[in-house]
């Protein structure tokens, strides 16, 4: 049962991490437990249950020891009777490690189900289905007041959901390891006035466990010439180069931007979209909210429009199109 | 370990690039001490071992009352809450620096003291350092009340209004033979007491002990009510 407990807390945990690191894990975890289930216990009860007894008592016990039971018992059904007809262990972990691959990478890295918020009398999410899938730049556009920083702020734990749920890499967001591979760049930017740009690098680099080098960072994000100054003496435009090259210094598989080209002038814009295509290229997630559709147009493979709360339309850009001009069925969405 | 010393690197820099915090902080009570007791042949250690308690109750306020007030009005508390870390890591950060910022200004009382002719025997110094440290809890206690109970505006007014009135009342300025005629029961009195004692002018006294103790616990109900009050309005 402890065993069951940590390897199930530690999937959860690994699911947080890159994907090559995730898919070490996971190929790990699938050894670990065909090598106890398969071969220890289908196996060792063999003997004395016959192959199908054995069988059914492994498949039995493997879905008992995970919370989705039904789904573990007919796995454990699947690679147990892959290794009665091979007679070789290697079968079911090859055949485990895949399933586990092939899961984990489709599940959503970040997703609301059903959420509700609401702030005193006003309701600031009601009943919004929102994921973000890996390799996908979401774009999440509506009006001031739509919802659209409250979603964000749930799913990075700064909020709790009054209903629904808020998930990261399948994990609660208020946990900090839900946020290891996660990056942010907040709609509101305030650096610390006294320490020097270099020395904020420094400080968010220390929260990551393998973190981009600072000199790659400040040379990415054209910060050469800035990180002697201090946070309090930087403009609006350099300060949010500087929160773009926070949010990259952990070497996020997802990021966050919160209205990031707002106050961007052209050049500090073109560095912001560069980093988020390459990022995409990479196989990285963006959450991006704006009020920028020529943003949307350029980064986005998916939209959702929220307005008064509410999803009102999500789609391709093509899709929430149609044959008008992207402005025109934005503005259709949101007035109705 | 690496994050902690990042933290508290960061806050010992952003605190001594402000010097209108650092100067007083570290230079205010050796200052006091040698205006007001400096010349006194009344009590000299005592007095001495009083005014870095002061010390101590300066940066507990300030740097924690004041320092939290101001801090969790910024955004960029807010961004640091989406790191991959526990908010235990930055308060531990915190504490660590104004425990630096505290043996720094003790530190100055106790040089200055030293050019008086006044100092502690080496045997005393470890219960003194262990006093100080004592009656710190409460008071950073009551300082993390203040930061999450006020917004920062009102945080510097209430920090001054209790820090030198609470340190007089106490008996930390005057010594053990000339205290104020007010409650016993007041926390930096228990502390002075203990202070005193650790000095060796006075008895130690296991009542003073009990008294700082209640209002530790107190400071720190009151601290945790405040926190998750502060938690509930911008994190719920």
């Amino acid at each position: 049962m402890t065993a069951a407990l940590f390897a199930g807390a530690a999937r959860r945990v690994l699911c947080a991490r890159p994907p090559a690191a995730l898919a070490f894990a996971l190929t790990l975890r699938a050894t670990l437990e065909e090598l106890f289930w398969r071969g220890l216990v289908l196996a060792g009860f063999s003997l004395a249950l016959g192959a199908v007894g054995a069988l059914a008592l492994s498949s039995s016990a493997f879905g008992c020891m995970h919370r989705r039971r039904r789904l573990h018992l007919v796995t454990g059904l699947a690679f147990g009777g892959l290794y009665l007809v091979t007679g070789k262990l290697l079968a079911p972990i090859v055949a485990h490690a895949a399933y586990n691959v092939l899961v984990c990478s489709t599940l959503p890295v970040a997703e609301l189900r059903q959420v509700r918020k609401r702030f005193r009398s006003s309701v600031a999410l009601d009943d919004v289905d929102l994921e973000v899938r890996r390799g996908e730049v979401l774009a999440l556009v509506g009006p001031n007041g739509a919802g659209k920083s409250t979603a964000v702020s749930l799913l990075l734990g700064l909020r709790r959901p009054d209903a629904g749920t808020a998930k990261l890499y399948g994990l609660d967001p208020v946990r900090p390891e839900a946020r290891r591979a996660v990056g942010v760049v907040p709609q509101e930017i305030d650096l610390p006035p006294a320490l020097r740009v270099r020395e904020i690098v420094d400080l968010v680099r220390a929260h990551h466990a393998d973190p981009e080098p600072r000199p790659v960072l400040l040379e990415r994000f054209g910060l050469e010439r800035l990180a002697g100054r201090q946070g309090g003496g930087l403009s609006l435009g350099e300060r949010r180069r500087v929160a773009l090259a926070l949010a990259f210094a952990g070497r996020p598989e997802l990021i966050f931007l919160d209205e990031p080209s707002a106050g961007l002038d052209l050049e500090s814009r073109r560095t912001l979209w560069r980093a988020v295509r390459t990022h995409a290229d990479r196989g990285g997630a963006t959450l991006l909210t704006t009020h920028h559709l020529d943003e949307v147009r350029a980064l986005a493979d998916a939209v959702v429009v929220l307005a008064g709360g509410r999803v009102v339309a999500r789609g391709t850009v093509d899709e929430i199109r149609g044959s008008r001009q992207l402005e025109d069925a934005y503005l259709e969405l949101v007035r109705r | 370990m690496r994050l902690l010393a990042a933290e508290v690197r960061a806050s010992l820099l952003e605190l001594l690039r402000y010097p209108a915090y650092s100067i007083p902080t570290l230079l205010f009570p050796a200052t006091l001490y040698l205006v007001v007791a400096g010349r006194s042949r009344v009590d000299p250690a005592a007095r001495m071992v009083g005014f870095a308690a002061i010390a101590v109750l300066g940066v507990a306020f300030f740097q924690f009352g004041v320092g939290i007030a101001h801090e969790r009005s910024r955004p960029w508390e807010r961004y640091l809450r989406t790191l991959p870390a526990p908010p235990s890591a930055r308060v531990l950060g915190r504490v660590l620096s104004a425990l630096i910022f505290a043996c720094a200004s003790a530190g100055a009382v106790v040089l200055a003291a030293g050019a008086k002719g006044v100092a502690l025997p080496g045997s005393l110094l470890g219960a003194f350092a262990g006093a100080l440290l004592l009656g710190a809890v409460p008071f950073a206690l009551l300082g993390v009340s203040i930061g999450y109970a006020v917004p920062a505006r009102a945080a510097i007014p209430l920090a001054n209004l209790l820090y030198l009135p609470l340190a007089y009342l106490g008996g930390l300025w005057s010594g053990p033979r000339a205290p104020p005629h007010l409650p016993a029961a007041l926390p930096t009195r228990s502390w002075a007491d203990l202070v005193w004692a650790a000095a060796g002018e006075r008895a130690f006294s296991i009542s003073a002990l009990v008294a700082l103790a209640t209002w530790t616990g107190v400071f720190g109900l009151t601290a945790v009510w405040c926190y998750r009050r502060d938690e509930g309005e911008r994190f719920s």
